[in-house]
C-alpha cells in the first residue's frame, strides 16, 4: 500500500518541522537485529489465516484445498439438496517445519443449488460481516485482549467459476459484486481440465471483461515491493487462474505426483503447462499471504468499521471541530441523560396533573355531598319549625279551649247557684 | 483412493533456508523417495560461515530439486540496498536456533493487570510435544458464540510454502521501519546526554548542545527530539525525551507530575487516534516505550526521590534503572550498591521492567538479566587505536573502556535494550501499560455517575463502550417504568380511599336524611294524634255543654 505513512516514510520525515536528521551508523549498535526480533515473535505467536471458498456444489473446493496445503482436510462432500447456502467452517493447525499456521477454511455448501438463489450471496456477505463484527466488538471492549485474540476475519475469498467456457453467470457477478468491498476476492476457474488452451484464453478474457464492466474489484497481487513486483505482475496478468485439484497420486516417470488420470492422458496438478495451480500456491501462500492479511485488516476491516461506527452515530467531528471518542461518548451519554431526565419530568408532570384533576373531581363530589347534607338539615329544620308551629297553635287552641271550658264551667256554676 | 503422503523429517535446515528465503529447498512434487533434503544434502549449500562473512551463496543449482518444474528462484541474492545480508542473518541469534527449548516458564506476573504470556510454550523440540502443548494451552479467548472445538493438527510436508511467512514478516517490517521512544530521567549532571550519544554511537547531543544544567528551568520541562538511525538497511525512528529540571529544585515534591502528565498525554493521543471513526492505517506511536532512570552513584542506596518516582511510574511505563557515572565505584562497591538498590526496590514493591527469559538454546545473546540495575559509563571521546575505535574515558590512572564488559555494563544494557528486547519493550507498552491506561480512562466514564445520588450499577466491563450507553438507557428506562407503575399504584389506592370515604359520607347523609324524616314523621303522627284527641275532647265537651246549656236554657225558662 503506497499511501500508508510508515514510521520512516521519507515524505513524512521531511514534512516535519524541524526536519528529522538521519544518521547512518558506522559502528555496530544492534539496530539491524530488530527485524529478527519481530520475526522471532511472529514465529512464536504463530500465524492465522482464514480462507473462504465460494463455489457451487461439487466444483472442486475441498480437493483444491487439500492440494494447496498438501494434506487431507476433513471435508465431506455435500449433496445438492440444501435449501439454502450453508457455511461450513473447519480450523486446522498446520505445521511446516515448526512454523505454525492456524488455518480456518470456510466452504459454502449448497451454493447455487436452489431454484431461487436470491439470498445466497447475502448469507455469505453476512457471514463475512459477522467476523468483522466480532473483531470490532473485541476492539471496542473496555477490557480487551487483542494480542491473544483469535482473528476469524476472512483474509481471502476464492471464488470458483464454473468452466463453462463462455462467461460468468449472473449469480457469479452478483455475488462478487456484493463481496468485493468486504473481502479480497480471487476468482479461479475450477476444474479447468475441461477447457482447452485456446478456449481458456478466451474464457479468461471474457471473464475479465465482464468483471470490468460490472465494476468488480478483484484482488491484485501487490507490485510495490521490488522483490516481488515482477513475479506478481506476471501472475496478475494470468488472473483468473485456472486450477485443477486432486487427491490422488499417479506415477509419472519415477515419481508420484498429484494428478488426474484420464484414458487419454494424465493431468498433473503441479505442472505449469497443465494448469495454474503452482502459480496460485506460490502467490497465495508463499509470497503474498501476509499482504492478504494486511489488506483485510487495513482496507476491508476499516471500511466495515467506519460504516458501523457511523451507523451507531459516532463521528469524528461535530460542527467542524475534531471530537475524540471520549468526547463523543460523553456527549452521547449526556444526551441520553437529558432525554431520560426529560421523560422523567414529563412523567412526573402528567402524574401531578392527573392527581390534581382527580382531587378537583373528588372535591366537587365532596362539596355536593356537603351541600346535600346542609339541604337536608335545612329541610329538617323547616319541617321541624313547622311542626313546632303547629304544636304551638294546637297548644294555643288547647289553652283557649281550656279557658273556654273553664269559663263555661264557671258560668254554669253561677247559673246553678242562682237557681 | 488416497495414498499416504510420506511425512517430512522435521530436521532443521535453517542455514539453507536462511540462505535464500525464496528458495524451496525441497522437491516440488510430493511423494518422492528423496523427499526432503536433510542436512546431508549436497554441498553447494555452504555451511554456517565463520566470522569473516562469506559472500551470499549463489542461486542453488537444481541439484536440490528433483523436478524440472521448479521456477527460477526469486533469489535476488545479490544484496539489494535494503536487504539484510546473509551474514547478519547467520549471526542473528534468533534465527540460528530455531530448535526450540523446553517450554519457557511464563514470566512471573508482576503486573497488576494481565500480561499475556507472549512466550507461550510454542517452541518445543518435537512436533508431538508441541501438539500436546497446543492442546493444553489452547486458549481461544473468542467470545462464547463462536467457540470452536480444538483445531485439528496437520503436519505438512514442506511443499506448501507458508514456511516463508516469517520472511514475509521480516521484509515487511524492514519496509515499514521501526519506531522507538525512549525517555531519560535523572538529575542534572549524571551524564544522560553523554550516555545517549554513546548508546547510539552518534553525536545526537552535539558538543554545543546545552547540557541539562544550562537548560534547567524553574519547573521541569519535557524535551523530545527525533532522529532516524540507519544501520545496514534497517531504519529506526528514535525519539528521545529528556527531562531537564528533574530533581534539581530545592523542593522536589511532585516533580514527577509533569512526566506522568506527559506519558498520559501520549497515551491519550494514541487512544484518540485509535478510536477515530476514520483512522489512519499507521498510527504514529509517540508513547514512551521505556524510561531509563539514572541513579546517582552514591554507593549507599536509593534516594527517596528515586523511590517516589519509580513508585509512581512503574505502572505506567517500563522502567529500567541505570547507575550513572559508574566509574566512580569500585567493583565491590558496585556490587553492594546494586544489591542494596534491588533490596530497596523489592521492599518498596516497585515493578521494574522484566526482561523476558531467553528462549535461545545456543545463548548467542547472553541474557544480562541479572545485571539490573546496569552500571553505565558514557563517553563522547572516541579513541582510535589502529583500526579499533573505542569510546573511552581517560584518567591519569587508567582508561575506562566503555564497551568493556568488565568496566561497565554498557554493552549489556545496549544489547538488552536494542538488540534483544526492543520489540518486547514496545509490546509490553502496547499490550499492558497502554491497555491499563485505556481501561482506566474508559471505565471512568461510568464512575462519574452519581447523579441525584443515583449511581448506576457496576458497568459490565466486558462489553464495549457503546453498549454501555445502551445498558444505561435500558436501566434508566426500567427505573422510569417502575417509577410510573408505583405512582399509578399509589394514585389508585389513594383515589380508592377517597372514594370510599365519600361513599361513607354519602351513606351517612342518606342515613341522616332518613332519621330526620323518621323523626318528622313521628312528630307529625304524635301531633296528629294529640290534635285528634283534643278535637274529640272538645267536641265531646261541646256536645255536653250544648246539651246542658240547652237544659239550662230550658230550666231557666221553666
Amino acid at each position: 500500500m503506497k499511501d500508508i505513512p510508515y514510521a520512516t516514510d521519507p515524505i513524512l520525515m521531511k514534512s516535519q518541522i524541524p526536519p528529522i536528521r538521519t544518521f547512518e551508523l558506522k559502528d555496530e549498535c544492534g539496530i539491524n537485529n530488530l527485524p529478527n526480533q519481530i520475526m522471532a515473535k511472529a514465529i512464536s505467536d504463530g500465524f492465522v489465516f482464514n480462507i473462504l471458498c465460494v463455489g457451487e456444489t461439487a466444483c472442486g473446493k475441498s480437493s483444491l484445498l487439500d492440494s494447496l496445503f498438501n494434506t487431507r482436510l476433513d471435508s465431506t462432500p455435500s449433496t445438492h439438496d440444501n435449501t439454502r447456502v450453508f457455511l461450513r467452517k473447519n480450523t486446522y493447525d498446520l505445521f511446516e517445519r515448526e512454523i505454525r499456521l492456524k488455518l480456518t477454511v470456510v466452504e459454502t455448501a449448497g451454493f447455487g443449488d436452489q431454484i431461487n438463489k436470491d439470498d445466497s450471496f447475502k448469507i455469505i456477505g453476512d457471514f463475512i460481516d459477522e467476523q468483522f463484527q466480532y473483531y470490532l466488538d473485541e476492539e471496542l471492549k473496555i477490557k480487551r485482549n487483542l494480542s491473544n485474540y483469535h482473528d476469524t476475519r476472512i483474509h481471502v475469498c476464492l471464488y470458483f467459476i464454473n468452466p463453462t467456457g463462455h462467461s460468468l453467470k449472473a449469480l457469479d457477478i452478483l455475488t462478487m459484486k456484493h463481496l468485493d468491498n468486504k473481502v479480497n476476492i480471487l476468482p479461479i476457474i475450477a476444474k479447468s481440465d475441461t477447457i482447452s488452451k485456446n478456449e481458456l484464453q478466451r474464457f479468461k478474457q471474457n471473464i475479465l471483461n465482464e468483471l470490468n464492466t460490472a465494476g468488480i474489484k478483484i484482488y491484485r497481487f501487490p507490485t510495490d515491493d521490488e522483490t516481488l513486483a515482477e513475479e506478481n505482475s506476471k501472475t496478475n496478468n494470468l488472473l483468473p487462474l485456472a486450477i485443477i485439484g486432486s487427491n490422488e497420486t499417479v506415477k509419472v516417470g519415477n515419481q508420484y505426483v498429484r494428478a488426474r488420470q484420464y484414458p487419454w492422458g494424465v493431468v498433473q496438478v503441479e505442472n505449469e503447462n497443465h494448469c495454474d495451480f503452482k502459480k496460485l500456491r506460490d502467490s497465495l501462500i508463499e509470497k503474498n499471504m501476509l499482504d492478504l492479511i494486511e489488506t483485510t485488516h487495513s482496507k476491508h476491516y476499516e471500511i466495515f468499521r467506519r460504516n458501523r461506527l457511523t451507523e451507531l452515530g459516532l463521528t469524528d467531528s461535530v460542527d467542524g471541530k475534531q471530537v475524540s471518542i471520549s468526547d463523543t461518548i460523553y456527549m452521547k451519554r449526556n444526551e441520553l441523560r437529558q432525554d431520560l431526565d426529560k421523560r422523567e419530568q414529563q412523567l412526573k408532570e402528567t402524574f401531578m396533573q392527573k392527581v390534581k384533576d382527580k382531587e378537583v373531581e373528588l372535591k366537587e363530589i365532596e362539596k355536593q355531598i356537603n351541600e346535600q347534607l346542609t339541604n337536608i338539615k335545612k329541610q329538617y329544620k323547616d319541617q321541624k319549625d313547622k311542626c313546632d308551629e303547629k304544636w304551638h297553635i294546637l297548644e294555643q287552641e288547647m289553652n283557649l279551649f281550656e279557658q273556654h271550658k273553664r269559663s263555661n264551667m264557671e258560668t254554669m256554676k253561677k247559673n246553678t247557684k242562682k237557681k | 483412493m488416497a495414498l499416504r503422503i510420506p511425512q517430512t523429517k522435521m530436521t532443521t535446515i535453517r542455514q539453507q533456508r536462511r540462505a535464500d528465503p525464496y528458495l524451496r529447498s525441497t522437491s516440488n512434487s510430493i511423494g518422492t523417495r528423496n523427499d526432503i533434503t536433510t542436512v546431508d544434502s549436497p554441498p553447494p549449500i555452504p555451511p554456517p560461515p565463520p566470522p569473516p562473512p562469506p559472500p551470499p551463496p549463489p542461486p542453488h543449482p537444481s541439484s536440490t530439486f528433483s523436478s524440472a518444474h521448479h521456477p527460477t528462484p526469486l533469489s535476488n541474492t545479490k544484496s539489494l540496498p535494503h536487504r539484510i545480508t546473509v551474514d547478519d542473518l547467520h549471526q542473528s541469534p534468533l534465527l540460528q536456533s530455531l530448535t526450540p527449548t523446553t517450554p519457557t516458564p511464563t514470566p512471573t506476573p508482576t503486573y497488576t493487570d494481565y500480561r499475556p504470556s507472549i512466550y507461550s510454550n510454542n517452541n518445543n523440540s518435537s512436533i508431538s510435544k508441541s501438539i500436546l502443548n497446543r492442546r493444553e494451552s489452547e486458549s481461544n479467548p473468542t467470545s462464547k458464540e463462536h467457540q470452536q472445538t480444538a483445531p485439528r493438527i496437520r503436519e505438512i510436508s514442506s511443499n506448501v510454502g507458508f514456511v516463508s511467512l516469517p520472511d514475509q514478516v521480516h521484509r515487511r517490517s524492514i519496509k515499514k521501519g521501526f519506531e522507538f521512544n525512549l525517555m531519560v530521567v535523572g538529575q542534572s549532571g549524571l551524564g544522560k546526554s553523554t550516555f545517549i550519544n554513546t548508546l547510539f554511537q552518534t553525536e545526537l547531543y552535539g558538543q554545543d548542545f546545552p547540557s541539562t544544567i544550562h537548560r534547567k528551568k524553574k519547573t521541569i520541562s519535557i524535551d523530545s527530539s527525533s532522529i532516524i538511525l540507519k544501520e545496514k538497511g534497517v531504519q529506526l525512528r528514535l525519539t528521545i525525551v529528556d527531562t531537564p529540571g528533574f530533581g534539581d529544585s530545592v523542593d522536589n515534591s511532585n516533580c514527577w507530575q509533569p512526566i506522568i502528565d506527559y506519558i498520559d498525554s501520549k497515551y491519550e493521543e494514541y487512544l484518540n487516534a485509535e478510536s477515530r471513526v476514520v483512522r489512519k492505517a499507521h498510527i504514529i506511536d509517540n508513547r514512551i516505550h521505556t524510561c531509563l532512570y539514572f541513579i546517582a552513584p552514591t554507593g549507599h542506596s536509593l534516594q527517596s526521590l528515586d523511590i517516589e518516582f519509580m513508585k509512581r511510574l512503574h505502572d505506567r511505563v517500563n522502567i529500567i534503572p541505570v547507575i550513572a557515572k559508574a566509574d566512580t565505584l569500585t567493583s565491590d562497591e558496585l556490587r553492594l550498591f546494586k544489591k542494596s538498590i534491588m533490596q530497596d526496590i523489592i521492599n518498596e514493591k516497585i515493578k521494574l521492567y522484566e526482561f523476558p527469559d531467553n528462549n535461545d538454546e545456543n545463548k548467542i545473546t547472553k541474557t544480562y538479566k541479572d545485571k539490573v540495575p546496569f552500571a553505565v559509563v558514557g563517553s563522547n571521546f572516541v579513541l582510535e587505536r589502529g583500526t579499533k575505535r573505542a569510546r573511552v574515558r581517560q584518567y591519569t590512572w587508567g582508561t575506562v573502556d566503555v564497551e568493556d564488559e568488565a568496566h561497565s555494563d554498557f554493552i549489556a544494557l545496549r544489547s538488552m535494550i536494542i538488540k534483544t528486547n526492543l520489540n518486547d519493550l514496545r509490546d509490553v507498552t502496547h499490550n499492558n501499560h497502554y491497555e491499563n491506561y485505556r481501561y482506566k480512562k474508559l471505565s471512568s466514564f461510568n464512575m462519574n455517575d452519581s447523579k441525584n445520588g443515583k449511581t448506576l450499577q457496576t458497568p459490565s466491563i466486558n462489553k464495549n463502550l457503546l453498549s454501555q450507553i445502551d445498558d444505561e438507557r435500558v436501566e434508566t428506562e426500567a427505573r422510569l417504568e417502575k417509577m410510573s407503575r408505583d405512582m399509578e399504584n399509589v394514585y389508585q389506592s389513594k383515589v380508592e380511599e377517597k372514594l370510599q370515604k365519600l361513599e361513607e359520607n354519602k351513606q351517612n347523609l342518606l342515613k341522616t336524611q332518613e332519621t330526620y324524616q323518621l323523626n318528622i314523621q313521628q312528630e307529625e303522627q304524635r301531633f296528629e294524634l294529640k290534635r285528634q284527641e283534643f278535637e274529640r275532647n272538645r267536641r265531646q265537651w261541646e256536645e255536653n255543654t250544648n246539651k246542658s246549656g240547652y237544659n239550662d236554657q230550658h230550666s231557666t225558662i221553666s
